[in-house]
């Protein structure tokens, strides 16, 4: 028994090795897009784009997490977006705040884009997502989505 | 002594019976507490310490390896006098894929195809290959490559990043510890082990226990400049996660557009001027600049931003860096190998040194061996240990040595 256990211990660590085979097993499962029980929102309609946001991981998000998300343009040039960005509080971020570390900035394709958006520690009951686009004439275009009742 | 020294030098070197110094210096490494240390440092992970070696000397040649098989990524040169420009190339796959959105692109080697990063509009991130010299659009790999799988097998076991930060990327990082510390015991157990290099002999005709433990010193002393930079950049990679964690980042973020410069445009998006314009203005700003990364601006804030090597060739892809308006085509910041940081200089080393790609192909061959016979030396010193602690009854004429060693290293 010792003699075995003693042969035995040191390739334990070959159970280590479902590690990499486990992740390889659930990314397949997620396809192509890594879009696995992704939560579409209410479509709505900024400027004049019309938006379709999906919740690519926990809907709604968990306090201090980091919350994936991707968003089509539907309708809308998209050339006239100078820059688009998703945050979560309790009104819309102010036109300085949009490149600071707590907003999601919108990226990747031209009209599927995504965002991954620090979610604060603390959640007030009023808390949205906040969807702001700026256009390159420099004004503002803000929508929201409710984080307790969608 | 000298006896035994003649003896060596007419049996040739690598096939040589055991002298009397042999047998003492096999009794020396038997016992004792480095002893102990060196097989307590790795051998409880060898499994995963094998695979992390095995699956690292394959993203070595990873490239290589999907020029063997795939003809798209392969870059023939042909007649073409030189390269085509990055005008032509992010031309020609917005014309395959108009409603692709173009990331970023990607110069490796001579031989390798311009690797172009696209977001896909039904969603998706894909590779476009295309031949810098003929401008020709060869290939699209949809999601995770060759050699991107090979760096996460390798890099974080595939564990999947979530803010920032995947355990697996920490585990493998980890194992700089049982690497480094192997290699140090090695060093204090085998006090000759220097003899190695001028003189290796591996005793093929004696017990596989010798042969392995032969093989398993020979190695490791011919590797130990490999596996000590391997251990010292791993163990780097483990520091740089953690600093990462507490948003610390050695290389400054890429400067941003300030809002007030940004052109003002109605109804419409401003005029851009072309990347090879940008990569003109880079080349002004950081002579001698070997050209290896494009990131296209994300945002109407920010930059094109131009990455690549300076005049230090131990450097990594993204050591130097010059970011271009493509508004205004200023140079809206730089950073040449002169405004680094020793801090910079220094993480600038690691990728070349453990990727192994700072000469192209021949030094990716050179840490491909050395990969190689870092794997043999984890599976051999493993080999070596099963076979010292082997069951009496399986070698019953040798019985009361072996016994007494398995009471002795228990």
């Amino acid at each position: 028994m010792t003699m075995r256990w003693m042969r035995f211990k040191y390739h334990i660590n070959a159970v280590l090795l479902l590690l990499p085979l486990y992740f390889l097993a659930t990314t397949l499962a997620m396809g192509p897009n890594g879009a696995t029980g992704a939560t579409p929102l209410t479509p709505k309609s900024v400027g004049t784009w019309q938006v379709e946001p999906k919740a690519a991981g926990h809907w709604p998000p968990r306090p201090g997490q980091e919350l994936d998300m991707t968003v089509r343009f539907d309708a809308g040039p998209v050339a006239e977006i100078r820059t688009a960005v998703l945050t979560i509080g309790d009104r819309a971020p102010a036109v300085e705040d949009l490149l600071s570390p707590s907003a999601g900035l919108l990226h990747g394709g031209k009209v599927l884009r995504e965002a991954h958006i620090p979610v604060p520690a603390d959640i007030s009951a009023d808390a949205a997502l906040w969807l702001t686009v700026e256009r390159w004439d420099g004004d503002l275009h803000h929508v929201s989505w409710p984080l307790a009742s969608s | 002594m000298a006896k035994a020294t003649s003896r060596a030098r007419r049996t040739g070197p690598c096939l040589r019976p055991p002298d009397p110094q042999t047998a003492k210096s096999d009794r020396a490494i038997r016992g004792g507490l480095w002893f102990s240390l060196h097989r307590w440092a790795s051998l409880p992970l060898w499994i995963l310490l094998f695979f992390v070696c095995i699956t690292g000397t394959l993203a070595t040649v990873s490239h290589e390896i999907t020029w063997l098989i795939n003809p798209d990524v392969r870059a023939n040169q042909g007649n073409a006098a030189s390269h085509v420009g990055y005008d032509r190339i992010a031309g020609a796959v917005t014309e395959r894929w108009p409603q692709a959105a173009i990331h970023s692109i990607q110069e490796t080697e001579p031989y390798l195809a311009t690797r172009v990063s696209v977001s896909l509009p039904e969603g998706g991130h894909a590779t476009a290959y295309v031949n810098p010299y003929s401008g020709e659009v060869q290939g699209l790999s949809r999601g995770v490559t060759f050699p991107g799988f090979m760096r996460a097998l390798h890099g974080w076991l595939l564990v999947p990043w979530h803010d920032g930060r995947s355990w697996g990327y920490y585990l493998v990082g980890l194992l700089a510890l049982p690497l480094l510390l192997s290699l140090i015991t090695a060093t204090v157990v085998d006090k000759r082990f220097w003899r190695s290099f001028y003189r290796p002999y591996i005793r093929t005709r004696l017990t596989r226990r010798i042969f392995w433990s032969d093989l398993h010193r020979v190695i490791g002393t011919w590797s130990i400049p490999f596996v000590a930079v391997i251990g010292l950049t791993g163990g780097f990679y483990f520091v740089q996660g953690v600093l990462w964690d507490n948003d610390i980042t050695i290389l400054p973020p890429a400067p941003m557009i300030e809002r007030e410069a940004l052109p003002v445009v109605e109804g419409g998006a401003p005029e851009q001027a072309g990347i090879d314009a940008a990569v003109a203005k880079a080349r002004q700003a950081i002579p001698g600049l070997e050209l290896r990364w494009i990131s296209l601006p994300e945002s109407g804030y920010h930059h094109t931003e131009i990455y690549g090597l300076g005049d230090f060739p131990l450097h990594s892809d993204f050591s130097v860096a010059a970011y271009i308006n493509p508004y205004s085509g200023d140079v809206g910041g730089r950073r040449d190998v002169d405004d680094m940081s020793f801090l910079m200089w220094l993480q600038g080393l690691a990728d070349p040194l453990h990727f192994g790609d700072f000469a192209g192909l021949i030094s990716k061959l050179i840490w491909f061996v050395f990969g190689t016979l870092l794997s043999l030396m984890i599976f051999s010193g493993m080999l070596v240990w099963h076979k010292r602690t082997a069951p009496v009854k399986a070698h019953a004429p040798r019985r009361t040595g072996e016994a007494g060693l398995v009471a002795e290293a228990e």
